[in-house]
C-alpha cells in the first residue's frame, strides 16, 4: 500500500523521521518499505495563477483569452478549458516551463492572439488523469506559489508491503501507529465529532442483517442535501498520490476514510435504495448484480449481498452495484460502515475474480470496533466538503458484539524464544506502544488486552513476536545450538546419494550434459506420440489446473523430457549431444498409490566424440549407451556377470524392436531398459532415427549396490594371456561364449588356476567366415595365484576351452 | 656406412663376420683340417680376429645408435598448437550443483538429508503447517491440484494411522518433509530437506517448478539466537568468511517469530557498488547488478517453529522449540553464477550447460 509520508505527519504528536529513516525504521520492524517514491517530482516550475479576468477569443469560440497574475507579471492567456472563470486560481506555467510529457511551452499563437504561457489541467501535470479542465485549486491561493509547496501536492511515497498477519497496517493510521510504537511518540487521532440534524436517521432507513454470522456489524449514516462535485485540491492529490482515482467529493471521502483508518466505507444514493431499505443477506441463485466495473454478475447462495427491499445493490464487502450508485444528481446519501466476516468475503472475492481495496482488507480482518467511528469521521467530511446535513444517530445493527481478547505474556519466555534478555518494562513499553492494554500484572507476567485491529494476536507467542521486531532482530545475538544426548535418526538419504553421486560422475565421464527439466510435460510429449495403451505404465497423473497445456501432465518417463531436450537443441543447430538427468516420474501405481521413483537417464545423439581432428565422425549406437550402463554398475560394485541385459519383445515399444532391452540385476532387480530410440519416437520429437537412451531405478541401484568394496590380494605373480578367435552361427550370442570360457575349468582347477576373464577384442562377419557366421576375438588371462603358469599348462587349459566352444556351439577356431 | 638405416648396415656387417655362417666361424670351421700343433696359434689369431671385429661393430652401433637418436631429435618440432584430443567430460546443472553444495555445508553442520513426496496432501502442505483452508496465505503459494481419484500419500506414525492427507496437490514448499519428519520420530528433530516444489506462476522470476531446500532443528532451548548463528555460519561457509546475514521482521504461518533473512551481497562484498565500473568513467559508482545496489540479498525465510505446528505433530511446545528455515536453491544458484533468466535453469540449452565446465 502507498503510504504518504506528509500525511503520516497527521496522526503523530511528535517528530515524524524523514522519508528514508521511517522506510527503515518499519521495515526492520517487519512492515516492509520495497520503495521510496516522489509524489510531485513532475510539477516543478510549475505555480499558482490567479485567472483576473476571461474574456472571448475573437477568432475561435470555444477558446477564451485571460488576464493571469502568476505573482510576478500579468499576462494574456489563451485558454480551451470550459471550467476557468474569473477569480479562479490554477497552475500555471510560463514561456520555457518543460511539462511532464517533455513539451516546452512556449510564447505561442492561437488563431491570432499569443499566449504567454498555460493554465493546466490535473493530467497535464502529470499528477491523475483528469483532462476535463483546470485544475481548480480554488480561490484563497497566492499567485506565484510553487506547486509542490501546496498541501497535498508533494511529498515522500513509501510502498509499505503489508504481510497477511496485519491488516492493521493497510492505513494511514495504522502506519503512523507503527511509527509512534517505534519512535516512543503518541498517536493522534483524526476528528469526528459530528454536527447532527434534529430530523433522525431511523426517520429514513432502516436496516436489517439476516445473516450475523458473515456479517457482525452494520452501520448507517444518512446524509441530506449533498452536492455532489471535485473534491478539494488537497484531498485529491492525496488519493492521487496514493494511487486512487479521484471522481466526486462523496466517494474521495469514502476513499480517503479508507486510506486514513483502513476501513472500507461504501456510499449509496439513497434515493435509488427500493424503500430505503437496507438488507444484509444471502443472495438467491436466480439473481443478479452489475457491479461499479460494469460487470454483471451471476450471484449464489454463497454471495452475501447489500440489497434493498427488491434485489441486490452491492456484493457486501467487495464492491457496490451501479443501480444504487452516487452521480452528480445524488443529494441524499446513506453511507455504509460494516464488518464483514474475513472468509465469505474471500471466497465472494476469488468466485467473481474480484479483487478490490475493500475486499483486501476484509479477506484479511477489519477491525470490528471501527465501524462508527469510520462512518462519524466519513459523514462529517462530507458535510464539510459536499455540504449537507447529517441525519441524527446512526444506525447502528450490531448483532455480534467483539468481546476483547486477554492473553497472558511470561516475560521469560520471551527471553527463552529469543535467546536475548529484553527487560520486563521494556517488553510492556512495547506492546503497550501497539495498542495493548494491560489488564493485570505479576512480577513475571502481564495480562494483556488485544487491540481491536490486532484479532489475529490470539496467544503468546503472537505477543512475542511484536516485542521482538519492536526491539529489533539485530539485538539478537548469534549462537550455536545445543545437541540433546538423543541421536535424531541415520541419515536415510546418503547411501542413495552416493549411488547418485558415482552415477552422475559415470555419466559426465561418458560426455553427458546434466539438465533439470519440469516434472510436467504435454499430453502428447509424455505419450511420445504411441499409443497409450501400449505403454506398461498407467496413464499419467493430470493436473486439474494447469498453467499451460505443455505442463499438464505428470511425467511418467524420463526419455520424453530429454528427447524434447534434443527437440529444443536441434533448433539450434546442436544435434551432437549426450544428456542426462535424475529425477522423478510420477507413476500411478498398484492399488490407488502414488509413487515417485527416482531415476536416472541419458539420451545419446550424433556424434560418438566431440568433432575433432584426432577422431573419426562415428555416430553413437546401442553399445556407448550400454557402455554406460555396464561403468555404472562396474562403479556401484556390482557384479556385471551376474546382471542380465534381456530382451523384451512387446514391453518398450518407445524402442527400436531390434535394438533394445532390459537391464536386469543379480537377484533378478528390474533395474531398467537401453537401447535406441524407435524412429517413430524420434519422429515425435523431430528428431532423425539413431537417438540411444537409457533409464536406470536409483532405488534398485541402491539395493543392489556394494558401495565400499573389500580388497582382494593382488597375485604376486604375472597371468598369461593367450588369444582365441572362434567362428559361430550368427545365433549364438556373445554372452553364451563368455560363459563358456569363463566357466570353470576341471583343467585348471587341479593345477590351482583359473581364467580371470575373456576380453572381446575383435569381431568380424563377412566374406571370410561366411554367410550367417561370425568371428569373435578373446584375448583370455589365465592366472594360477603361486606362480607363474607354464605354457604347456596354458596351453592344455585353452585347449579345453576350445573343445567346449566346439561342443555346445559348434564353433570352429579361426586360424 | 653412411645412406640407408645405420643400425642396419652395422648388423648386416655383424651377420658376416661375426654371424652362425660368417666368415669368423667358416674360418673356425677349418680348425681341423690343420695339423695339431698348428691349431692353437691360428686359434688364437681367429680369435683375436674375432674380438677385434666385435670391438669395431660394438663401436659402429654405438655411432649409429647415436646417429639415430641425434636425427630423430633433430628434425622439425611438431605443430605443439594443434588442439588436443577432446576429454569430453559432461558438466553438471548449476541448481543440482548447488543443491550439493548447500547441502554439505549443512551436514557438516549435523543436519541430516530427507526427503518426501513431491505430491503431497492438504493436510501435510498446508493445514499441519498452521494454513488452515480460506487463509490469505494460501494467495503467497498458488497452488497445483491433482485429480486422479488417487489420494495423496498416507503415512503411518507411531500411534498407528496418519492423519488424512486430504486434497492432492504439487506441495508449494518441502514443509511437508518437516510435517511427516515430525509425525514420523520423537525429539529431536535435525533435518535438511532439498526438493523440487511447485507454484502456479510462470514469468522471468517465477517458474512453476522450483528448487527449496529446508532446515529444521527441534530440541530443548533452541533459540533465536540459535537460529541466527547456524545461518550465520552457512553463509561464511557458502559465500566466504566475510558474509554477514540480517534478520528482517517477517510473516510466515509456520513460523513465529518469522524472519527474512539477508546475505551481504558476494558479488560487490556489500558495498552495493559495481567491481570495474571506471570503466565507464562515470561520476557516481555504478550500482552493483546483483543486489540492485543494496548491498544485501534476500535469500532466507526463517523463524522459530509456531507452537501450532508442534501442536499439530503432537509435540510439547512448552518443552521442545525449534527453528525452521528454507531457501531457494535456484535463486541461490543464479546469484552465484549472475545468471539473469530463472527461465534458462529449465530450458536446457547446451550453449547455457556449457558455460557451467
Amino acid at each position: 500500500m502507498k503510504i504518504l509520508h506528509p500525511w503520516l505527519a497527521d496522526y503523530i504528536d511528535g517528530p515524524l523521521p524523514d522519508p528514508e529513516s521511517t522506510a527503515r525504521s518499519l521495515t526492520f520492524a517487519g512492515l516492509e518499505v520495497e520503495s521510496i517514491d516522489w509524489f510531485g517530482r513532475s510539477t516543478g516550475g510549475i505555480v499558482v495563477a490567479r485567472v483576473e479576468t476571461v474574456g472571448p477569443h475573437p477568432n475561435a469560440a470555444k477558446l477564451s483569452v485571460c488576464e493571469v497574475f502568476d505573482g510576478d507579471s500579468h499576462r494574456k492567456v489563451v485558454c480551451g478549458a470550459p471550467n476557468v472563470r474569473a477569480g479562479m486560481c490554477a497552475p500555471f506555467a510560463g514561456p520555457g516551463t518543460r511539462l511532464v510529457n517533455g513539451m516546452e511551452v512556449g510564447e505561442r499563437e492561437f488563431r491570432g492572439v499569443v499566449s504567454s504561457g498555460m493554465l493546466l489541467s490535473a493530467a497535464e501535470i502529470g499528477l491523475w488523469d483528469d483532462a476535463s479542465g483546470l485544475l481548480d485549486l480554488g480561490g484563497e491561493r497566492k499567485p506565484g506559489t510553487p506547486l509542490r509547496d501546496l498541501p497535498g501536492f508533494s511529498g515522500a511515497v513509501l510502498d509499505v508491503s503489508a504481510t497477511p498477519n496485519r491488516p492493521d497496517a493497510l492505513s494511514h493510521i495504522g502506519v503512523a501507529r507503527e511509527v509512534t510504537a517505534l519512535t516512543g511518540t503518541r498517536l493522534r487521532m483524526p476528528e469526528t465529532d459530528l454536527e447532527e440534524n434534529a430530523k433522525q436517521t431511523t426517520e429514513v432507513a432502516k436496516v436489517r442483517i439476516e445473516d450475523p454470522e458473515r456479517c457482525g456489524r452494520y452501520v448507517a449514516r444518512v446524509i441530506e442535501g449533498v452536492s455532489i462535485g471535485p473534491s478539494p485540491a488537497w484531498l485529491r492529490a492525496r488519493l492521487a498520490a496514493a494511487g486512487i482515482r479521484p471522481i466526486y467529493n462523496v466517494v474521495d471521502v469514502t476513499n480517503y476514510v479508507l486510506l486514513e483508518m483502513g476501513h472500507p466505507l461504501h456510499a449509496f444514493d439513497l434515493d435509488l435504495l427500493d424503500s430505503a431499505t437496507i438488507i444484509v443477506r444471502r443472495a438467491n441463485p436466480d439473481e443478479t448484480l452489475v457491479t461499479l466495473d460494469d460487470v454483471e454478475r451471476r450471484l449464489d447462495r454463497e454471495d452475501l449481498v447489500i440489497a434493498d427491499a427488491s434485489s441486490p445493490v452491492a456484493l457486501a464487502g467487495v464492491m457496490g452495484g451501479q443501480t444504487s450508485e452516487v452521480s452528480p444528481k445524488t443529494e441524499r446519501i446513506l453511507l455504509e460502515s460494516a464488518w464483514f466476516e474475513p472468509i465469505g468475503i474471500r471466497r465472494s472475492a476469488r468466485r467473481h475474480g474480484l479483487h478490490s481495496e475493500s475486499s483486501h482488507r476484509f479477506e484479511r480482518g477489519a477491525d470490528p470496533a471501527i465501524p462508527l467511528l469510520a462512518a462519524d469521521r466519513a459523514a462529517s467530511l462530507i458535510s464539510r466538503l459536499a455540504g449537507g446535513v447529517v441525519l441524527g444517530g446512526a444506525l447502528d445493527v450490531h448483532p455480534r458484539p467483539v468481546t476483547p481478547q486477554n492473553v497472558t505474556l511470561r516475560f521469560d519466555r520471551t527471553c527463552d524464544v529469543l535467546g536475548l534478555r529484553i527487560e520486563p518494562e521494556d517488553q510492556e513499553r512495547a506492546l503497550v506502544g501497539l495498542g495493548f492494554r494491560v489488564v493485570d500484572r505479576a512480577p513475571d507476567r502481564l495480562l494483556l488486552e488485544v487491540p481491536s485491529f490486532r484479532t489475529e494476536m490470539s496467544r503468546e507467542i503472537d505477543l512475542i513476536e511484536e516485542v521482538a521486531r519492536l526491539h529489533g532482530y539485530d539485538a539478537i545475538p548469534s549462537t550455536l545450538p545445543g545437541r540433546s544426548p538423543e541421536s535424531s535418526r541415520p541419515d536415510e538419504a546418503g547411501r542413495e546419494e552416493e549411488v547418485v553421486s558415482r552415477v552422475r560422475e559415470a555419466a559426465s565421464a561418458a560426455g553427458c550434459r546434466e539438465v533439470v527439466n519440469y516434472s510436467f510435460l504435454s499430453e502428447s510429449d509424455v505419450s511420445m506420440g504411441l499409443d497409450m495403451k501400449t505403454l506398461p505404465e498407467a496413464r499419467p497423473l493430470r493436473l486439474s489446473n494447469p498453467l499451460t497445456t505443455e505442463h499438464s501432465v505428470m511425467r511418467t518417463t524420463m526419455l520424453a523430457s530429454l528427447l524434447g531436450n534434443l527437440r529444443y537443441n536441434r533448433r539450434f543447430q546442436r544435434s551432437d549431444l549426450k544428456l542426462y538427468e535424475v529425477g522423478r516420474v510420477y507413476l500411478a501405481g498398484q492399488g490407488d498409490l502414488i509413487e515417485e521413483p527416482n531415476r536416472l537417464a541419458a539420451v545419446f545423439s550424433g556424434r560418438r566424440a566431440p568433432l575433432s581432428w584426432t577422431q573419426e565422425g562415428a555416430v553413437v549406437d546401442f553399445y556407448d549407451v550400454k557402455g554406460l550402463v555396464e561403468t555404472i554398475l562396474r562403479r556401484l560394485g556390482v557384479n556385471l556377470a551376474e546382471c542380465q541385459f534381456e530382451i523384451d519383445e512387446n514391453g518398450l515399444p518407445w524402442l527400436h524392436p531390434r535394438s533394445a532391452c532390459r537391464v536386469v540385476g543379480p537377484s533378478g532387480e528390474r533395474l531398467g531398459w537401453l537401447g535406441e530410440v524407435h524412429p517413430g519416437v524420434a519422429a515425435h520429437f523431430e528428431l532423425a532415427p539413431g537417438v540411444m537412451a537409457v533409464e536406470l531405478e536409483v532405488d534398485a541401484l541402491t539395493t543392489i549396490s556394494h558401495l565400499v568394496p573389500s580388497y582382494k590380494t593382488i597375485p604376486r605373480f604375472p597371468a598369461v594371456y593367450r588369444d582365441l578367435a572362434v567362428v559361430v552361427g550368427e545365433d549364438v550370442n556373445a554372452e553364451q561364449i563368455r560363459r563358456l570360457i569363463e566357466a570353470p575349468l576341471p583343467e585348471a582347477e587341479h593345477i590351482g588356476a583359473r581364467v580371470v576373464d575373456a576380453t572381446l577384442f575383435d569381431m568380424y562377419t563377412g566374406p571370410q567366415v561366411g554367410e550367417g557366421k561370425r568371428s569373435l576375438a578373446y584375448a583370455i588371462r589365465y592366472q594360477a595365484t603361486d606362480r607363474t603358469l607354464t605354457d604347456t599348462e596354458t596351453s592344455r587349459m585353452h585347449l579345453a576351452i576350445v573343445a567346449r566352444l566346439e561342443n555346445e556351439l559348434g564353433a570352429a577356431l579361426r586360424v | 656406412m653412411a645412406a640407408g638405416d645405420p643400425i642396419a648396415e652395422v648388423d648386416s656387417v655383424r651377420v658376416r663376420f661375426l654371424g652362425k655362417k660368417g666368415e669368423v666361424s667358416r674360418l673356425l670351421k677349418q680348425m681341423g683340417k690343420l695339423p695339431p700343433d698348428e691349431r692353437p696359434k691360428v686359434g688364437q689369431a681367429a680369435n683375436t680376429v674375432r674380438d677385434a671385429i666385435e670391438t669395431a661393430v660394438r663401436q659402429a652401433l654405438d655411432n649409429a645408435r647415436d646417429e639415430a637418436l641425434r636425427r630423430e631429435l633433430a628434425g622439425p618440432p611438431i605443430d605443439v598448437t594443434l588442439p588436443g584430443r577432446p576429454l569430453d567430460v559432461g558438466p553438471r546443472h548449476p541448481v543440482s550443483r548447488t543443491w550439493d553444495e548447500v547441502v554439505d555445508v549443512f551436514r557438516k553442520m549435523g543436519f541430516e538429508a530427507a526427503s518426501g513426496p513431491e505430491i503431497e496432501g492438504d493436510f501435510y502442505n498446508f493445514e499441519a503447517l498452521n494454513i488452515p483452508p480460506e487463509h490469505p496465505a494460501r494467495d503467497m503459494q498458488d497452488t497445483f491440484y491433482l485429480n486422479s481419484g488417487r489420494p495423496a500419500p498416507a503415512m503411518t506414525t507411531e500411534g498407528g494411522e496418519g492423519p488424512d492427507p486430504g486434497d492432492v496437490l504439487l506441495r508449494t514448499h518441502t514443509s511437508p518433509v518437516q510435517v511427516r519428519a515430525m509425525l514420523r520420530q520423537a525429539p529431536p528433530v535435525r533435518i535438511i530437506c532439498p526438493g523440487k516444489v511447485y507454484r502456479r506462476d510462470s514469468d522471468p522470476t517465477h517458474t512453476p517448478m522450483f528448487h527449496q531446500i529446508e532446515g529444521l532443528w527441534v530440541d530443548r532451548n533452541v533459540t533465536m539466537a540459535d537460529l541466527k548463528g547456524t545461518l550465520q555460519l552457512f553463509a561464511k561457509a557458502f559465500f566466504g568468511t566475510k558474509a554477514q546475514v540480517r534478520f528482517r521482521p517477517s510473516y510466515f504461518q509456520f513460523t513465529e517469530p518469522s524472519a527474512e533473512v539477508d546475505v551481504s551481497c558476494s558479488i560487490c562484498g556489500g558495498s552495493g557498488t559495481a567491481a570495474g565500473a571506471s570503466a565507464r568513467s562515470t561520476v557516481e559508482p555504478e550500482s552493483c547488478k546483483t543486489c540492485s545496489g543494496t548491498g544485501w540479498l534476500e535469500i532466507l525465510g526463517a523463524g522459530m517453529v509456531d507452537p501450532a505446528v508442534f501442536e499439530a505433530v503432537n509435540y510439547d511446545p512448552e518443552i521442545w522449540s525449534g527453528f525452521a528455515f528454507g531457501m531457494g536453491i535456484d535463486r541461490v544458484a543464479m546469484l552465484k553464477y549472475q545468471i539473469d533468466d530463472l527461465r534458462m535453469l529449465f530450458e536446457n540449452d547446451a550453449r547455457f550447460l556449457e558455460q557451467f565446465p
